[in-house]
């Protein structure tokens, strides 16, 4: 049984304090902390530490509230633009492929001409025609 | 060794270390550090976001479970996304390995 005001919760109060995180996600990764240093203190203790040495030990080995905090608001940061980078992917083949289909659908006769290759947005030229 | 020089392996380390059995963070981090024989000794906190990304990609499933101190802990397993990608990172680190081995002329 745990002290109420021991070296892990005041460390877990830190750590609460330091996450930026929704309160749902907040709470998995104080309790995930929470096991993770209660298990390595107990661990310290069967190794002959005192219940308050095997706490530091705990604590310091984890790391720092702080840093903990910022791996996980790093791996977010980086997930989210991981997401962001497949959605603008995904979003830019379907506009092409929308895009085609369009073209495709809408000017028929366009399928008659030689092949051409358009190139759109070049400097001062407006559209340019390259006939392969 | 820092976990900057870690980061990059990451992945390919906690995929291997939790394959062996499902565990809970504590045990993993256990076992990432007695494997290597101590050379993997990184802060154990920052094992979660990795592990937390991996479950996100589809790699990890986990699930809490009571203790036997009566705590609930988060266990993690590798799922079968996990364990070809696992495969793929394995087949790239051989190669890698392989090849700076033949340079080094350590192979």
């Amino acid at each position: 049984v745990s002290r109420p005001d021991d070296q892990i919760e005041g460390y877990l109060r830190d750590l609460r304090r330091a996450l930026r995180a929704q309160p749902l996600r907040r709470r998995r990764i104080v309790a995930e902390a929470e096991e993770h240093l209660r298990a390595a203190q107990a661990s310290a203790v069967r190794s002959g530490l005192t219940s308050d040495a095997a706490a530091d030990d705990a604590i310091s080995r984890f790391g720092s509230a702080r840093a903990v905090a910022a791996a996980h608001a790093d791996e977010r940061t980086s997930s989210l633009g991981r997401q962001l980078r497949i959605f603008i992917v995904a979003a830019t083949a379907a506009a092409a492929l929308l895009v085609g289909f369009d073209r495709h659908e809408t000017a028929p006769a366009q399928a008659q001409v030689p092949p051409t290759i358009l190139v759109h947005n070049a400097p001062h030229q407006g559209a340019l025609e390259l006939h392969p | 060794m820092s976990g900057e020089t870690l980061k990059g392996h990451l992945d390919m380390l906690l995929l291997a270390a939790i394959r062996v059995e499902p565990a809970h963070g504590y045990v993993i981090s256990e076992r990432l550090c007695a494997r290597s024989g101590g050379v993997f000794d990184l802060p154990e906190g920052t094992i979660y976001p990795a592990l937390h990304r991996l479950e996100h990609d589809g790699f990890l499933g986990s699930r809490w479970e009571r203790g036997e101190s009566g705590r609930r802990r988060r266990v993690y397993e590798v799922t079968p996304a996990g364990e070809q990608a696992l495969q793929a990172q394995l087949r790239s680190w051989e190669a890698f390995s392989g090849g700076v081995a033949g340079i080094l002329g350590t192979s």
